[in-house]
């Protein structure tokens, strides 16, 4: 999976593209890790590219939006593939996120 | 009724190193596709057999990657048949616990995962080592499914 990350004051936007599974989410978390280590704690994951989650990928959603949180800061989703539009249909997870049509929505989200 | 498909076999076998995984979920959603399940049910099953082989490199073989996983894909005309055989620690059924929902905390979402895509999940323990884990996905359009699956949770 490949992550670009781009910030400005008020919020990080982090790109995934790829596939997110065992292998990749230990990557997501270490990027999201550094973020809220620099104070970056608003954040939005950009699903545009993302083609597949598997349950490791969600267990590691979770798990950074509690962290965000703690940190004072909030984990927002956006552009949400069919695929991963299946798995948060399957759980209760659309009730614990918040998640955008796209990344300017969810920006925008964090100002208002 | 089509019946392109008798009774054909897939096998792959690969380490149990998560990398594989990949290439079996390749395999897995192209023939689904071709034994015609739409993408959607083709990504689930997916999603499905990503999940056991996953639990399998974790608990019948505590993350070792140099065991042996062999899978095989039984096209039939009115399902996909899914076998994944393990040579580690043996599978409990009755410990096999699915995640309330209702609990917004990681893990056990494989299993119940496994459970919602799948009309038919079997632990089967008696080989002399190991577990054969047999998962069944019947085509909606060959009559109703049996109890469980997709559509009746």
């Amino acid at each position: 999976m490949e992550i670009t990350t781009k910030s400005n004051l008020e919020v990080s936007v982090v790109h995934l593209k790829g596939e997110l599974d065992n292998e990749s989410s230990e990557y997501l978390r270490k990027n999201i890790e550094k973020l809220i280590e620099s104070e970056k704690v608003n954040i939005v994951l950009d699903f545009k590219e993302l083609s597949y989650s598997n349950s490791a990928g969600l267990r590691e959603l979770i798990a950074l939006y509690k962290l965000a949180n703690a940190s004072g800061g909030n984990l927002k989703l956006c552009a949400l593939q069919p695929q991963l539009e299946d798995l948060f249909s399957f759980t209760n997870l659309r009730k614990v996120f918040d998640i955008y049509q796209n990344e300017d929505e969810a920006v925008a989200s964090f100002t208002v | 009724m089509n019946s392109l498909f008798q009774d054909d076999v897939i096998t792959i076998s690969v380490a149990s190193n998560p990398r594989f995984l990949t290439l079996i979920r390749c395999m897995v959603f192209n023939t689904a596709l071709l034994l015609k399940f739409s993408e959607k049910i083709s990504r689930e099953i997916m999603l499905a057999v990503d999940e056991a082989i996953t639990n399998v490199i974790k608990h019948s073989y505590n993350q070792c990657y140099e065991k042996e996983i062999i899978v095989s894909l039984h096209l039939k005309n009115d399902r996909l048949e899914i076998h994944i055989r393990d040579y580690g620690k043996k599978t409990d059924p009755s410990c096999i616990k699915s995640r309330d929902l209702n609990d917004i905390k990681p893990g056990g979402l494989g299993v119940f995962f496994i459970r919602k895509i799948m009309d038919h999940v079997e632990y089967d323990t008696s080989p002399e080592e190991g577990t054969l884990l047999k998962l069944i996905k019947y085509k909606t359009d060959c009559g109703p499914s049996p109890a469980g699956g997709h559509n009746g949770d």
